[in-house]
């Protein structure tokens, strides 16, 4: 277990530099004007310019500059916005509403996902499966922005159920949660359905019956505790396009979360803002996935004791 | 692609009803006059959000447009874009996976990190820092930066399956035994291992593909893909957004035609891959 | 009466039978050896028996009598009550046969726990116990331990461990020991003798192995093809058998041909291609269970079979 553990926090070291090196990059890198590339196309003045060029070390090298950067995020310093307040402060006020929003929607793709998942597994070829998987295919295949506005038109505008704006409380985001919980909720359901199936025909099952289990037994202790592993490490990778997916959400329904303040700093062009939000989602993002991989580790004693 | 997959995908509806919608789709890509009356330009205010009726079945959006024929010209530049990106993922993924899985060695461990630690940052996010970039250099908004982006970030999976193709490949019999007889590389690359990878690699780039043409409305949506004066569907949904209370058909079409161009290209592959692997069903 | 008589048992998978009227009984406190090659349908009798049979197989005809009560007409709640208290079974592959994420303890004593109302604690208690009556060394040390944690001797013996909690009056081993190396073999196979001695339990051993049966069968009953071809006590059997292929495998020799491929049985009897005895009637008529007096046969020719010297 402790080898596993390190190895995985070694590996997760290698991933962190290697990423933030490939976002920074992606702004930074290569040949253009890093100037113009953190304040996009507005025009700069020469005292702007000059202001710039100390503050985020233009001056100096790629390397010592991403060096720069490393350390501030490492430290926690997430420097400065374009308009030099402290990206920190930014995002003080902007995480909890994406945390709660990411938690509500984790919380129904995890319920609602597995719970269908099973139950298209256990009856696999039957009406619900069917009906599962047609239209677990069309949330999957509907993109996030048409899935987004379809619920809130339908079900904020036309059926009055939810308000359409957030309002601040934990109500108002219970739809944009369905929503964004939506497009991981299809692929969990069928990702259970097809680990259900596979476990309800390994040997084990067929032991477990022998002993005269009943089938709810079989299937609720037995064949679902084997088939939570491979859903948890696909609901870590998942989270990714929940991030991305809370974007789009947050813009729709008005949500001044992280991903808000992303889709702002990309509409104001405020480059230091963009690199550090993603840095740091992507930086949430490993780290989450870390948890996952000690998590396998605690539901298969395989990989435990290996 | 082999017979027997061939045979059974001829049966299904699952993939002649993608097949049918996209051939309409592309044919309106092409030939955007033939199935739109109105020009998408010709705008005037004093229509503003007029609702559907006879003159415009799918009525007018806040700018006076024809929601119908914009939504129909913005066929091209969702279409464009997706093919064109996957075209550019489909080739990295080639280069990559091939050299991964052929090569071997040091080359594979690089190759492979890479792979995993872009697979590893979110497409969305990743494309939202390299178009800021791309855009404020210069490149305009148009569809290259997009096409480039989506590119250059989407190739990952398609990779790692060419990867194991080709590694699955290069251990047949038939394989080992071209080499004996003293082909070239490129030869036993191009006879022998390329088909292997293509079957599997067509799956994954046609979902790869519906999925570019939702990043790219996404994209549209946020402000950083396309611009006027190209017509794009995030665009107008993005335009159509702001006055959903007062009109909701400049919302519905382009969202509609979205949808299904994006769940038709979902659904074919997954019918092809279920010709391919009858087991994963 | 027998304990568990099988009569005229046909199972399907969609079109293809594979049993074709399996007739077998097993009488309190013996130990009935199944033998068969590979696909003649002991693993599929065994689980029909038991009705844990996965779609798309299903029992199409017979029945399965324990003390008298026919199970396959039973509702699943009843049957459910006569698996692992009444019947209970040992798998081949004990590694995919143990649930990978359970503690052995847990999956020796959930049973218990389940169906007799045991404690937590109880229920670890006798799991321990078991786990010394089949000879688990530091028992209470490795109730804690997970499959994958055992060699696979130790795993079969915690299969056994598991199967025999709820203290059955019949115990089916399916090729307990096929997979494990040949000294781990014998211990097994000792295990599941004393067991059975101790308990007075039934034991119905399958297996392909002539050496397996020889130690430790009263009774053997040869499969072939989904039939049981032939049925006898040991002694009897391995002195004179009454079916061809019997014959053949006591002598050991390969049998010449291939086995049956079960979508396109041989018309008739299902061995007549490969034997020595077959005739005209052998390649239209299927033979009917002869009976030999405390012994039967599934062949026209059993009698002459029984005393023809060549046989033997
Ligand atoms: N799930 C299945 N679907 C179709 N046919 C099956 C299935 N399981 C078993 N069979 C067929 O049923 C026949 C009997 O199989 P069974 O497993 O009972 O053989 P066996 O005597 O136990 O053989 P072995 O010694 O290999 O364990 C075989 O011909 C096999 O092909
Ligand atoms: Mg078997």
């Amino acid at each position: 277990m402790v080898r596993f553990v390190v190895r995985r926090l070694l590996q997760m070291v290698i991933v962190f530099f290697g990423t933030t090196l490939v976002v920074y990059a992606m702004m930074f890198g290569a040949q253009g004007d890093p100037i113009q590339a953190l304040a996009g196309e507005k025009p700069v003045s020469a005292a702007q310019r000059a202001y710039l060029t100390e503050h985020f070390h233009l001056d100096h090298g790629f390397w010592y500059r991403y060096a720069d950067y490393v350390g501030g995020l490492l430290r926690g310093d997430l420097g400065d916005t374009l308009t030099l307040r402290p990206i920190s402060s930014v995002l003080a006020g902007a995480w909890p509403y994406t945390l709660k929003l990411a938690g509500l929607a984790m919380v129904v793709v995890v319920v609602v996902g597995v719970g269908a998942g099973v139950l298209a597994g256990v009856r696999r070829g039957g009406l619900f499966d069917a009906a599962t998987l047609a239209l677990t295919l069309v949330v999957i295949g509907v993109p996030v922005v048409v899935l987004g506005f379809l619920g809130q038109y339908l079900l904020g505008i036309r059926l009055r159920l939810f308000p359409v704006a957030n309002e601040g409380d934990l109500y108002s985001l219970i739809l944009p949660a369905l929503l964004l919980g939506m497009l991981s909720l299809a692929t969990t359901v069928r990702l259970t359905r097809t680990t259900v199936v596979e476990n309800l025909r390994a040997d084990y099952a067929k032991t477990a019956r022998a002993k005269g289990l009943s089938r709810t037994r079989v299937v609720g202790v037995h064949v679902l505790r084997n088939s939570l592993i491979p859903v948890v490490t696909f609901l870590g990778v998942e989270l990714g396009s929940l991030m991305a997916g809370a974007v789009v959400i947050e813009n729709i329904f008005n949500i001044p979360g992280v991903g808000f303040t992303l889709a702002r700093a990309v509409r104001t062009e405020d480059g230091p803002t963009v690199v550090t939000i993603v840095s740091l989602l992507v930086i949430v993002f490993l780290v989450v996935n870390l948890a996952v991989d000690l998590l396998y580790a605690v539901l298969d004693p395989r990989i435990r004791y290996a | 692609m082999r017979s027997g997959a061939w045979r059974a995908l001829r049966r299904r509806p699952v993939f002649w009803v993608p097949v049918a919608i996209l051939v309409v789709v592309l044919a309106m890509a092409v030939a955007p006059r033939l199935f739109a009356g109105a020009d998408p330009a010709d705008c005037t205010l004093d229509r503003s959000m007029a609702p559907p009726s006879g003159a415009a079945w799918f009525g007018y959006d806040f700018q006076g447009c024809d929601v119908f024929a914009r939504t129909v010209y913005g066929t091209r530049s969702s279409l464009l874009v997706g093919v064109l990106a996957t075209a550019l993922a489909g080739l990295i993924a080639a280069g990559v996976g091939m050299a991964s899985g052929y090569l071997g060695g040091w080359l594979d461990s690089v190759l492979s990190r890479l792979t995993d630690i872009v697979l590893g940052i979110p497409l969305l996010l990743a494309a939202i820092v390299l178009l800021h970039r791309a855009t404020a250099n210069g490149s305009g908004h148009g569809i290259w930066p997009v096409v480039g982006t989506l590119g250059i970030l989407g190739w990952t999976t398609a990779a790692r399956v060419v990867r194991s193709s080709v590694l699955a490949a290069r251990q047949q019999d038939y394989v080992q035994a071209a080499r004996m007889l003293g082909a070239g590389h490129g030869r036993i690359l191009v006879r022998h291992i390329a088909p292997n990878a293509v079957a599997p690699a067509v799956v994954v780039l046609t979902i790869t593909l519906g999925t570019f043409i939702a990043s790219e409305a996404t994209l549209s949506f946020l402000g950083i893909g396309l611009r006027a004066p190209s017509i794009s569907w995030g665009g107008d949904i993005f335009a159509a957004q702001a006055r959903l209370r007062q009109a909701w058909w400049p919302l519905i079409w382009p969202s509609t035609f979205l949808a299904v161009t994006v769940l038709a290209f979902i659904m074919l592959g997954d019918a092809i891959r279920d010709a391919f692997d009858p087991r994963s069903r | 009466m027998s304990l568990l008589d099988v009569t005229d048992l046909r199972v399907a998978f969609g079109p293809t039978t594979v049993l074709s009227g399996v007739s077998l009984h097993l009488d309190p406190g013996e130990t009935l050896a199944v033998l068969g090659e590979s696909g003649s349908g002991k693993t599929v009798t065994a689980q029909a028996v038991m009705g844990i049979l996965d779609p798309p197989a299903v029992v199409v005809g017979g029945c399965v009598r324990y003390r008298g009560q026919d199970l396959l007409t039973l509702p699943e709640r009843e049957r459910r009550r006569i698996r692992g208290r009444e019947i209970a079974m040992v798998f081949q592959d004990a590694l995919s046969a143990l649930n990978p994420v359970f503690t052995v303890g847990y999956q020796i004593g959930e049973t218990l726990r389940i169906r007799d109302g045991l404690s937590r604690r109880e229920a670890l208690h006798r799991a321990v116990e078991l786990m010394d009556q089949v000879r688990i060394p530091a028992a209470r040390q490795r109730v804690h331990e997970y499959p994958h944690q055992f060699s696979g001797g130790m795993r079969q013996r915690v299969s056994i461990a598991m199967a025999l909690a709820l203290d059955p009056a019949v115990l089916i081993a399916d090729e307990p020991t096929t997979a494990l190396d040949v000294t781990v073999q014998a211990q097994i196979l000792d295990l599941l003798g004393e067991l059975r001695r101790e308990r007075t339990m039934a034991l119905m051993l399958i297996t392909h192995d002539l050496g397996v049966v020889a130690q430790v069968a009263d009774r053997i009953a040869v499969m072939y093809a989904g039939r049981v071809v032939e049925q006898a006590d040991v002694h009897q059997l391995f002195r004179a058998p009454a079916h061809p292929y019997t014959a053949a495998l006591l002598r050991g020799a390969a049998i010449s041909g291939t086995p049956p491929s079960l979508r396109d049985l041989p018309s008739g009897c299902a061995f007549h291609p490969r034997c020595r005895y077959a005739a005209a009637v052998c390649r239209t008529v299927a033979p009917s269970t002869v009976d030999l007096g405390g012994r039967s046969a599934a062949c026209h020719f059993a009698r002459e079979v029984l005393v023809d010297p060549a046989a033997r």
